[in-house]
């Protein structure tokens, strides 16, 4: 299927790896401009050589954002460019490690600000060019942890909120053409990963979490995330907007 | 050696037209645009052109574009600019960013860019607009169009030298895909404007695309500094002529009886 967002230019955060560089590399498949975002500059590198329609034309922005200034540096960087996206998935996101339920108020701070703060200040300044332009797809990378409650305190909770901040902000830009969404991904296979670890030192614990959660008995690669991305960016989407959906093959 | 073409201002539909034209010459063609057309994106995705999408009114970082361009498609030999602005905003500041400095900025990186190439070359698409007054255009697209008349002759004497010509194309009117269903309804229009041009026809964007790809190939190799006009004829009619014919309705019996006596 041809997406129809060949030439656009598409925004990936967090792309250097696992299912951002999947996400980066899918949207580039489907020729569009796509900048990578993400703190090495040697991963971006290797994210850039793969992609298709054109590396040159690709763009690798290492940048911190989760400093003070990382969004609003970002944005001086796409100015100096000359590049306005059209399309941004919003992978930036994680636990940052912090697992206690009363975790100390700066690391909750952090991971909030982490997963909901970033995409927010991002969304901010690149949101007025796509409704200018009367078209933006804008993604953002939930979780099913927010549906079956079972995850780190600080983590879990940003999500939701985040699952919120999507309803609400597209009700206020889907008029334009803008449309905000959100995938929530079950299990995804990701090497380094607490269950891709699992399945190679302990299969039968695996196992029984298949027998729990997941009837499917298997993860997901990232490739099938950045699919339902892909089309979440597309012209296909169209009458998408403010929609959480399920990725976890039909997991719970 | 094959050409890389660098199309400017791909939105165009002279610019979708051209592209055709040069990919089936065989040359390489990249493009550079605020948005990708329908048109454009199929050729992307099937392999055949690489698009950049940009904004012109960032005009300051196009040098670092046109590097990135040369970089991934090979040393350039061919700039085309279709471009205008169509931005919401301020047409003036618009223009002059999107018309007149992104052009210099192009043209002077290309310039600089060091080229094995016998002939480079440059073509702007201009108007009629340049030289005279088309009251349905804005004031400030006139003063561009003006301004790129005179970027033609300049940049002709400047990078000659460099074996690098600089023209121009006129078109004046061309039926385009988007305003077919315009001018379906106005069948008079057409009939008008079919009356008033010697060729007795609307161009269409091969018209223009054929006339850019002539301009911008070694068969052109000593023409630098003009500006082409590709209008079937229709400015070689004296403008009060054109009035009076068209108040008598044409009056076939008048024109042959002139006609007739030379």
């Amino acid at each position: 299927m041809n997406l129809g967002i060949s030439g656009r230019v598409a925004l990936v955060t967090g792309a250097s790896r696992g299912i951002g560089r999947a996400i980066a590399l899918a949207l580039a498949k489907e020729g569009a401009r796509t900048i990578v975002v993400a703190r090495s500059k040697d991963l971006l590198e290797s994210v850039k050589k793969e992609m298709s329609g054109g590396q040159g034309r690709h763009i690798c922005i290492p940048l911190d954002l989760q400093l003070a200034d990382g969004p609003s540096r970002l944005n001086d960087i796409l100015n100096e460019n000359g590049v306005a996206p059209e399309i941004i998935v919003h992978n930036l996101g994680g636990s940052l490690g912090v697992t206690q339920t009363f975790a100390p108020v700066d690391d909750w701070k952090t991971v909030w600000h982490f997963n909901v703060g970033v995409a927010h200040e991002l969304n901010r300044l690149l949101i007025p060019h796509m409704i200018d332009r009367k078209w933006g797809r804008i993604v953002h990378l939930s979780t099913l942890a927010t549906s079956t409650h079972d995850g780190y305190a600080a983590y879990t909770s940003a999500k939701s909120a985040l699952d919120g901040y999507v309803k609400v902000v597209s009700r206020e830009v889907s008029k334009h053409n803008v449309l905000l969404n959100a995938i929530a991904p079950g299990l995804v296979y990701l090497e380094g990963r607490h269950y891709a670890k699992l399945q190679r030192e302990n299969p039968e614990e695996l196992e029984k979490y298949f027998d729990n959660h997941l009837p499917m008995r298997r993860m997901a690669s990232a490739e099938e995330i950045a699919t339902v991305v892909s089309f979440l960016c597309s012209e296909h989407a169209a009458y998408m907007s403010g929609s959480i959906v399920r990725v976890d093959g039909g997991g719970h | 050696m094959n050409d890389h073409i660098v199309i400017v201002g791909a939105s165009s539909p002279l610019a979708t037209s051209t592209t055709q034209a040069f990919l089936a010459r065989g040359e390489k063609v990249s493009l550079i645009g605020r948005s990708c057309p329908p048109s454009i994106a199929d050729l992307q995705l099937a392999g055949k052109v690489v698009f950049y999408s940009f904004d012109l009114e960032s005009y300051n970082a196009v040098p670092r574009l046109v590097k990135n361009v040369a970089k991934e498609g090979g040393q350039i030999t061919r700039l085309c600019f279709f471009q205008r602005y169509r931005g919401g905003k301020d047409p003036w500041a618009g223009e002059y960013a999107v018309s007149l400095r992104a052009t210099e900025k192009i043209i002077d990186e290309f310039g600089s860019q060091s080229s094995s190439a016998d002939d480079r070359s440059v073509v702007i698409i201009s108007s009629p607009a340049d030289s005279s007054v088309a009251l349905e255009q804005p004031l400030s697209y006139h003063v561009a169009k003006a301004g790129l008349g005179q970027m033609i002759k300049y940049y002709a004497s400047v990078l000659g030298p460099a074996g690098i010509r600089v023209n121009g194309v006129r078109p004046a009117i061309v039926l385009k895909p988007r305003a077919k269903a315009f001018y379906d309804k106005n069948k008079e229009l057409v009939a008008l404007f079919n009356r008033v041009t010697p060729l007795g026809r609307m161009g269409c964007p091969s018209d223009i695309a054929n006339a850019v790809v002539f301009l911008s190939s070694n068969e052109a190799s000593f023409i630098t500094g003009q500006i082409l006009s590709v209008d079937g004829g229709l400015s070689v009619h004296e403008r009060a002529s054109l009035a009076r014919l068209a108040a008598s309705g044409f009056n076939k019996k008048l024109v042959d009886a002139r006609w007739k006596q030379k």
